[in-house]
């Protein structure tokens, strides 16, 4: 199987900077998005820090074998996790900085997704979307259950994160696994796209688009400004094709 | 939701099953690909645990309504089970601390501001010399009193003397459990003692995590083996297991995981840091018995004489839980079993030392079932192609292998355990290698399982 990506970053309508970060590389089959977390200093250089340490590990790891995958994201991600606090030691004026991050490993016939945060990954397929990533917040936790109203903060907002690269020494991330098909498109978007369109407007504009793949993260980017573009906005898609 | 007809699972958290339609949904559900503690999807549509037939029913009613019909004992008996949700009900507690260190996108400064206050505090009382000198003498009673009693209890765990080595324990260990466990130093001490007599009493120590208990485990592990566990599993799932037990269905509630495990695969398998039981698996085969022992005198767990099916199935499952300790204590099985159903099978098969014999094991079961057993006949194989030590595999067995090595996942079916050395053991023997050839090389790749 051919892994083919492209993908897109925006600085969105109504912020200053550009906190998000993309890296993706078709020869590698990897892609990965971080989203700075907003409000704090030094959110664009967590993300930053974020994409190019995955980038780094799976450069310099060489061949990693599929059973090896899960465990070489969980190390390589502890790492980065700890790069991220070791630079807001050194740099306070940047301490506590953190970051989403949705890292994809195409390795053979399968994917694995390495996720935390609230960025997103969908899978798209024969006109249906699915989202894939629980989003680690704190309106999903408690909907799920896994939080009861006396353990959330007071005045917490829905979309507070738990769970995020940078807020704590331990840090899990969620790893999935995903057995590919040709013709799967897989959408992996920071918030500032899945908060501005419904995932059926997602949806709705790869299928209208799916002969202009290239295009497909400027029409994603147009939509979520058209909708207010109140935050930064990435886009990444993997589309899953024939060797 | 749902409206294309297409559907994505979500099993145990970490993998994807599909997209599908319903027809392959209910087949693959059959086969047992996912169970009813996994997630379904449809587009656009939220995910909902199978088992929670309410949520089911409002987003995917042709779902739900699949399931009523074609599930022999399903929650449509309504055996109280809604709540299981496999490895997410242990990351709560990890997502409780991460909520509780109050990290969130709008209000960060104020947690940085609250982290600071807590940090300043925390220096202050470090830096009491109260506190220090508390700590240090803390230290140097436990320091005195570990030495000794770690070589006492050490001896009588060795002799085999239980009852002893349990009293002991009880009196001078536990209650200072927790202390112990503090240091790195004292806690690899300690550990292998505490697991000891944790999984011969209830399967938990006051003032020692579950976590550290049982060790670090793959997330398709039973997550809580203590007695009191598996009496609230069993009254979330009694539906469910008494179907498995009596052969009618097959599901994966943490009573029929364990009741499907292979006693050799845990044999095979000796951790650091443990004694007797040799592992955490083990451990949960012996904590079960304990629980079910107490079944006998408690209202509701097939101790009323008017719920004989029930206690027939209690002691269908003691004799079996007994027969998989008494596999992973000797390396043998004389289990006498029936031959239709599903569990008995895997009792027959575990039991068997010639490669001929395994085959008839299977019997009348049901057609239906029988793939779910080539994978255990499989590892039947290699466990007795292992035990021979050397020499080489006949053509029949090569021929039997060669046709099940399609079939062996790096995961056992049933009990989701991880088979990939049995597997790769497999293949050496099939690429040629003698059976002492195979043995070294697998030992080699694997240090922590002893084939043989």
């Amino acid at each position: 199987m051919r892994i083919r990506m492209t993908g897109a970053t925006d600085i969105g309508r109504k912020r200053k900077g550009n906190q998000d970060s993309i890296f993706f590389d078709e020869s590698h089959g990897l892609g990965v998005v971080a989203d700075g977390i907003g409000g704090r200093k030094g959110g664009e250089i967590a993300s930053s820090i974020a994409v190019n340490s995955m980038k780094r590990a799976f450069q310099s790891a060489g061949t990693i074998r599929h059973g090896e995958v899960n465990s070489f994201l969980i190390s390589a991600i502890d790492q980065l996790n700890s790069d991220i606090l070791a630079r807001g030691q050194v740099e306070p004026e940047i301490a506590g900085m953190g970051t989403t991050m949705n890292c994809l490993a195409f390795v053979g016939d399968r994917l694995h997704l390495a996720h935390i945060g609230d960025s997103r990954t969908y899978l798209y397929q024969d006109g249906n979307i699915f989202q894939l990533t629980i989003d680690h917040n704190v309106g999903t936790f408690a909907e799920r259950g896994w939080l009861k109203p006396n353990q959330v903060m007071p005045g917490a907002r829905d979309e507070a994160l738990v769970k995020g690269l940078g807020l704590g020494p331990n840090c899990e991330a969620d790893i999935y696994e995903f057995e590919l098909q040709v013709g799967q498109i897989f959408v992996t978007c920071s918030d500032g796209l899945s908060g501005m369109i419904s995932d059926a407007e997602i949806g709705s504009i790869i299928r209208k688009n799916l002969s202009k793949f290239d295009s497909l993260p400027a029409l994603l980017i147009a939509s979520a400004n058209a909708a207010g573009g109140r935050d930064n906005i990435t886009v990444l898609l993997s589309e899953v094709r024939g060797s | 939701m749902g409206q294309s007809g297409y559907y994505l699972v979500r099993r145990e958290c970490r993998e994807f099953i599909g997209p599908m339609k319903l027809s392959e949904f209910q087949e693959r559900l059959g086969r047992l690909e996912f169970g009813m503690q996994d997630e379904v999807s449809g587009h656009c549509g939220p995910w909902v645990i199978l088992d929670r037939k309410d949520d089911l029913v409002k987003a995917y009613p042709e779902i739900a309504k699949a399931l009523g019909e074609d599930l022999p004992l399903s929650w449509r008996e309504n055996t109280g089970h809604a709540k299981v949700i496999s490895r997410k009900d242990q990351r709560r507690d990890r997502k409780q601390k991460i909520t509780e260190q109050k990290n969130s996108r709008s209000d960060f400064n104020e947690y940085l501001q609250s982290r600071k206050k807590q940090s300043t505090f925390r220096k202050q009382v470090a830096l009491g010399v109260v506190f220090v000198s508390f700590l240090i003498g803390l230290a140097i009673v436990a320091k005195k009193d570990e030495a000794p009693l770690v070589a006492d209890v050490a001896t009588l765990a060795t002799r085999g003397d239980v009852t002893e080595f349990l009293n002991v324990m009880g009196l001078k260990v536990i209650p200072n459990a927790g202390r112990l466990i503090k240091t790195n130093k004292s806690q690899a001490m300690w550990l292998p003692y505490l697991r000891m007599y944790a999984y011969h009493t209830s399967g938990a120590i006051d003032g020692v995590s579950t976590k550290i208990l049982r060790g670090e485990l793959p997330a398709a592990a039973l997550q809580d083996c203590s007695v009191e566990g598996w009496k609230r599993k069993w009254r979330e799932n009694a539906g469910q297991t008494v179907a498995f037990v009596q052969g009618k269905s097959l599901n994966k509630n943490p009573w029929t995981k364990l009741l499907a495990y292979d006693p050799f695969w845990i044999r095979r398998r000796a951790a650091k840091a443990w004694t007797k039981p040799r592992n955490y698996y083990e451990g949960c085969l012996m904590t079960a018995s304990t629980a079910m022992r107490s079944f006998s005198g408690e209202p509701g767990y097939g101790s009323d004489p008017q719920d004989a099916v029930t206690a027939e199935v209690i002691s269908a499952m003691s004799r079996r839980i007994q027969s998989q300790l008494e596999a992973i204590s000797t390396g043998k099985s004389n289990a006498t079993v029936d031959k239709s159903n599903f569990l008995a099978v895997l009792s027959c098969m575990e039991s068997q030392t010639s490669v001929a014999a395994l085959d008839a094991c299977r019997g009348s079961l049901d057609l239906s079932f029988r793939p779910l057993t080539d994978e255990r006949l499989g590892l039947a194989i290699i466990r007795i192609a292992a035990a021979q030590g050397q020499g080489s595999l006949d053509k029949a067995t090569v021929s039997m292998l060669e046709g099940l090595n399609q079939k062996l996942s790096v995961e056992d079916v049933m009990s989701r355990s991880d088979v990939s050395p049995e597997v790769k053991f497999a293949g050496y023997l099939l690429g040629g290698a003698s059976i002492d050839q195979a043995l070294s090389k697998a030992e080699l790749d694997y240090a922590d399982v002893k084939f043989h």
